[in-house]
């Protein structure tokens, strides 16, 4: 696909690896919306990046994703392709030993893990891909899943969620493809971005980077880039692309 | 000559002996006749006779007389 005029909707494009496919995207000359839950931040990306539209949306309710897919709708009439970027990071074990005893898992860390990883996904896709068959929009729909999703210690939901989003990615591409739809998937490794610092310590940090073949963290651009490739390749579809630097061989 | 073209193409499509394939056969009434099957025979009808359903007319093809009605407003009939 030649990203030249073509409508991108992408999920949490405020922050990290979205904003920096945003930016791929533009200069690729796409027209890109972004849908975030963060209203101020939205507010900075329209003004900083001329052109992109941004409607405020959580991604993880089914109310709101149908409130904001009808004023895209009514805006951009259907998207070409879908980014299912937004997420976040959670990290907790199974079970934790503790003093006083033994700790399990948060469920509601569990459902919501599951609800902004995974379900947010189910609703994007559904609305989207809905549009593009009553349409015969020929699009593409784009997961960013995880290394994780191999199963990583003390991150139960963020594995599962992100093990979920390749199932879905592998389900859509055999259900979509004779529509002309392709699913795919763009699995990072631990790349450089604000989350990841606030969320994983700097010895954790160093003891990933020394796992890492290449020695480094991934760049948000590196991530970027692969997805803009992954759209363009109109062969690749139903795949998990892995962009970790060789840390899953 | 069209008629048996689209005989063997649902017949085909579907994996049921042609003269099964009557004007009468529906969507659902056969088991491979599905909603993932009716995209395939979307797909092998627009390969076939060249050309591009709308999705109200993939939505009006419910039986293969339906279909034969969708092709001859295409004029291929
Ligand atoms: N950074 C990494 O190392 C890394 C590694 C593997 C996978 N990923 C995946 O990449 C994606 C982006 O990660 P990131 O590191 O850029 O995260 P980030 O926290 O920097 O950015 C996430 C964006 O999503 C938005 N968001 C969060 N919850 C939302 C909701 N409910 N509805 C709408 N928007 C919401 C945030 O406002 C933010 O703009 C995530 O799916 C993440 O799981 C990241």
């Amino acid at each position: 696909m030649n990203l030249t005029g073509k409508k991108v909707l992408l999920t949490g494009g405020v922050r990290g690896l979205g904003r920096a496919t945003v930016e791929k995207l533009v200069a690729k000359g796409a027209t890109v919306c972004v849908f975030d839950i963060d209203t101020t931040g939205l507010t900075e990306l329209a003004q900083q990046v001329p052109g992109v539209g941004a409607i405020q949306c959580d991604v993880s309710s089914a109310d709101d994703v149908a409130r904001a897919m009808g004023q895209y709708h009514e805006q951009y009439r259907c998207a070409d392709v879908l980014v299912n970027n937004a997420g976040i990071l959670s990290s907790a074990p199974l079970v934790r030993i503790t003093p006083t005893g033994i700790e399990t898992h948060d469920i509601n860390l569990w459902n919501k893990t599951l609800a902004i990883n995974l379900t947010s996904v189910f609703l994007m896709t559904s609305a989207v891909v809905s549009r593009m068959v009553t349409t015969r929009t020929r699009g593409v729909i784009v997961n960013i899943s995880s290394v994780s999703a191999g199963g990583n210690a003390g991150q139960s939901a963020y594995s599962a969620a992100k093990a979920g989003v390749n199932a879905l990615t592998a389900t859509w591409a055999k259900e979509l493809s004779l529509l002309g739809i392709r699913v795919i998937a763009i699995a990072p490794g631990f790349t450089e971005t604000e989350s990841t610092k606030q969320a994983v310590s700097e010895q954790v940090l160093k003891e990933t980077i020394s796992r890492v073949p290449l020695r480094r963290l991934g760049r948000a651009e590196e991530i970027a880039q692969a997805v803009v490739a992954a759209v363009e390749n109109d062969f690749f579809n139903g795949k998990t692309w892995a962009v970790d630097g060789g840390l899953v061989i | 000559m069209n008629n048996n073209k689209l005989i063997s193409l649902v017949a085909e499509v579907l994996k049921l002996p042609p003269a099964n394939v009557t004007d009468t056969l529906a969507m659902g009434q056969v088991e491979s006749w599905d909603s993932l099957k009716h995209m395939e025979l979307v797909v092998a009808i627009e390969t076939g006779y060249g050309l591009e359903l709308t999705f109200d007319e993939i939505v009006a093809m419910k039986s293969v007389g339906d279909i034969r009605k969708v092709l001859a407003a295409h004029g291929k009939a």
